[in-house]
Order: C-alpha cells, then structure tokens, then sequence
C-alpha cells in the first residue's frame, strides 16, 4: 500500500489539490453566486443547485480548456519547434516526428512495446499521436461545455435585466465569449513560453522540469544530446 | 518489467483521471444543454 502510493505521488498529489480546489471553488462561487441574487432582489439557491448550474460549470469549463489547449499546443509545438538549451525541447537538429527505429514502432519495436506500436498501419499512426489526440478533443469538447454554458448564463442575465435571449451562433461571436477564452489563453501562453525559456538559465535541483544543476546552458536535453 | 501490484497502480492513476475528465465534460455538457 505504501508502495502504492510511493510509485503514484505525482498523480495522487494533483488529484487531491485538484478535488480541494475544485471543492474551494464551488463554495465560493457558491457565496458569491448567492450574493448576486440578493443584489438583484432574487431568492437565494442551495448548494446543490449551485454545483449543477451553468454559473459553476462555466467557470469550470473555462479554465478546462484553456489548459488542455496549453498542452495540445506544447505538444504538437516540441514535435517541430525546438529552443536550444530548454529541458523541454529536443536538440535542434531533432525537429519531426522521428522514424521507426528512434520511436521503436514496428519493425523497431521491443517484446514489451504497446502492441499498437508494434502492428504497424493505422493503429500505429493513432497510437502515435494518442496523447495530442486526446488533449485536443477535452480541449475543445470543454470548449464547446463553456460556450454552451454561457450562453445559459448570458440568457439568465439579459432576462433580469429585460433584454432578449441570444442563440448559442450569436454567443460564439460575442464579446462575453471571447473575454472569457482569451484571458485564459494568455496566461497558458506566457506560462508555457517562461517556463521554456527560464528553464534555458535557471534549475530546479532534483526536478524532472529542470535540467541537472550543473549541465550547461546550451545543452537542450540530457537524453537527446 | 514492473510487477502486477506496479501496473495496477499505473493503470489505476489512468483510469481516474480519465474518468474525472470523461465526467466532468458530461456534466458541463448536459447542464447547460438541460436549460439549467
């Protein structure tokens, strides 16, 4: 059991930061949402309304896909882009997708490779780019949850104030819409891009983000090199 | 090759995360599609 929980720390300690933020967030969305209400001369809501309501899932969905977009674009971004001396990037030189031998896909596969880098054909081609498959559809399948959920927001609040409701085509052009995914996106963007370039000079000591402390600056990454 | 107790936990931290994700899409999904 202890071993158990040795070998996971990683996932273990961001699934229980993720469920206490998430937890945090609800409560406060929570006090906030019901303050709203009674600015607006509104009933206040429970709890459980609150969790299973766009004005939670939104904010929710919101930051889900500005992350997964991070990811999405960091990883198809490291296939072909490199930055000389970043622990995140290949050696320039190393850009593309590699072949066969350095992959270790078909002919090239060992006897413990996943199968699906063994067979060859498409399965091999899908097995390949699984990992930005699937960022990509959270991303924009959590993309897709925030536009629907604040349209249902957006209709809430042009019903309180007497305007008319829009159509989820109009909510995708709207300013509402794109103030939420853009402010997001900018804060991925300039995380990914300072951690790639900080990380040329600086060094975590002991973290697999960082390059060992006395490698030198040029050297892009350990394995590749 | 790691042992049966190593590659349960692997595939245990998969399958959780995997799940939260699966139902968290569904739940932002379907709640607003359902009006609420």
């Amino acid at each position: 059991m202890r071993r158990a929980i040795r070998d996971n720390g990683l996932s273990l300690f961001f699934l229980a930061l993720f469920v206490l933020a998430l937890a945090g967030q609800s409560v406060a969305g929570f006090f906030r949402n019901n303050s709203e209400l009674v600015d607006h001369g509104m009933p206040t809501i429970g709890f459980g309304e609150f969790v299973t309501s766009s004005d939670f899932l939104v904010d929710v969905a919101e930051n889900w896909q500005s992350e997964f977009l991070q990811f999405f674009l960091f990883i198809a971004a490291t296939v072909w882009l490199v930055q000389r001396g970043s622990p995140e990037s290949k050696k320039p030189g190393d850009e593309g997708p590699g072949d066969d031998e350095d992959q270790r896909t078909g002919a090239h596969a060992r006897g413990d490779s996943p199968r699906w880098a063994r067979v060859g054909g498409w399965r091999t081609v899908v097995y390949g780019n699984s990992l930005l498959i699937v960022m990509g559809a959270v991303f924009l399948l959590s993309w897709l949850a925030q536009s629907l959920g604040g349209l249902v927001v957006m209709n809430e609040e042009n019903a309180m104030h007497g305007a008319a409701a829009i159509t989820w085509s109009d909510y995708v052009v709207s300013p509402d819409f794109w103030d939420r995914t853009l402010q997001n996106w900018q804060s991925e963007f300039l995380a990914v891009g300072t951690m790639v370039a900080f990380s040329i000079y600086l060094r975590q000591r002991g973290s697999a983000e960082s390059k060992p402390v006395g490698v030198p600056h040029h050297v892009s990454a350990l394995e590749s090199d | 090759m790691p042992g049966e107790e190593e590659t349960a936990g692997m595939r245990w931290m998969f399958w959780s995360w995997m799940t939260i994700i699966v139902a968290g899409l569904a739940a932002m999904i379907l709640v607003p599609l359902s009006g609420r």
